[in-house]
């Protein structure tokens, strides 16, 4: 199974203020760039138990197009506010997730949050990331990138500034195999 | 007088290693992007101590016969310096352009990460060129700091090279 980021930050790499707020993305969440056709070509979603939170306290998890939802969290949360039975809760290492959800026979995951982002990508479970910048500079926040085990390469597929300065950049992760 | 910025940095949005190596800027392969027509728009060089410190290094005076100021509050010792046009200032951000615009100068390269935020922060920065590296490295001397509000760019330009560096050049829109 795939797992791909589809993301928006500022140019100083944050996708939400401190507050879990992302004012600053909207301006270019109103011109299509791209996120459609990726909705369009996952089979599910990850994401953390804090993005699951915000997310559906704004009752926006329709956004994320009816796919079914694996919200990551150690202990069991309560979804019984969540229609639709799309919704499960799972814990374990990103590797860990990534063999279940194969399993189950999911081919793409669109992984979100912050936390949740930067686990998969230091555990080596990150195939792509598309990271759409938007141009403002927020100086604090919800950081995209976090520490990683060691360096890790990445091959840029294409880069495409949309309108309203947005400025998309696409990659792909190299394996440690791939660098050697 | 403008204040630019020009700069590498891994797409986690670093300078420099936390050691200050730069060792990773390499990623993208070398190709020229740029660096030598910016370089001979600018009139002077603006670079913090530990910037300072870490040219001081690289054995030749990088910065030719162009004017250097290292802003410090202590003098620094450019004793090693041969045939380098240098000196130390002190100063909060807007003094520095101040001054430097009353000599005559018309378009300083900003450089260093403690700078580049001090000079963002003090909304003394009129444009930033940023390449970025295809690589992450998780930790290091961060481009970007704290801020006492958002700052909007202006983007003009953003081309990529064959060796995965994209560059992207913004205006700062004054508030």
């Amino acid at each position: 199974m795939k797992c791909s980021v589809f993301c928006g930050v500022s140019v100083d790499g944050f996708l939400a203020r401190p507050d879990d707020t992302f004012d600053f993305l909207m301006a270019g969440e109103q011109v299509p760039h791209g996120f459609a056709e990726f909705l369009a070509s996952v089979d599910v979603v990850v994401m953390g138990r804090r993005t699951f939170e915000v997310v559906h306290r704004l009752g926006h998890l329709e956004l994320y197009g009816r796919k079914p939802m694996m919200v990551l969290n150690r202990r069991a949360l309560d979804l019984s506010s969540v229609k639709g039975g799309l919704v499960e809760q799972m814990s374990g290492e990103p590797a860990e997730i990534v063999v279940r959800l194969d399993k189950r026979g999911f081919k793409h995951a669109y992984v979100d949050g912050g936390i949740t982002i930067q686990r998969f990508i230091a555990a080596g479970c990150m195939d792509r990331m598309v990271v759409t910048r938007v141009p403002v500079l927020i100086g604090a926040g919800i950081p995209l990138f976090g520490p990683v085990p060691h360096d890790i390469h990445l091959h840029h597929v294409a880069t495409r500034s949309y309108g309203g300065g947005m400025v998309q950049s696409e990659y792909e992760i190299q394996s440690e195999a791939q660098v050697q | 007088m403008k204040c630019s910025v020009f700069c590498g940095v891994s797409v986690d949005g670093f300078l420099a290693r936390p050691d200050h190596k730069l060792d990773f800027l390499d990623a993208g392969g070398q190709e020229p992007h740029g660096f030598d027509e910016f370089y001979g728009s600018v009139d002077v060089v603006v670079i913090g101590r530990k910037t300072f410190e870490v040219v001081l290094t690289f054995g030749e005076w990088a910065y030719g016969k162009k004017q250097v100021v290292v802003l410090s509050s202590h003098q620094p010792d450019f004793t090693s310096i041969k045939n380098g046009v240098v000196e130390q200032m002190s100063g909060e951000p807007a003094e520095i352009v101040a001054r430097l615009d009353k000599r005559g100068f018309k378009h300083a390269y900003i450089d260093g990460g403690i700078t580049i935020q001090r000079f963002l922060a003090a909304g003394c920065v009129d444009r930033m060129v940023i390449t970025r590296v295809p690589i992450l490295i998780g930790a290091g001397i961060p481009l970007f700091g704290p801020l006492a509000h958002d700052i909007n760019l202006h983007h003009v330009a953003t081309r990529s090279f064959k060796g995965g560096l994209v560059q992207s050049e913004y205006e700062i829109r004054s508030t």
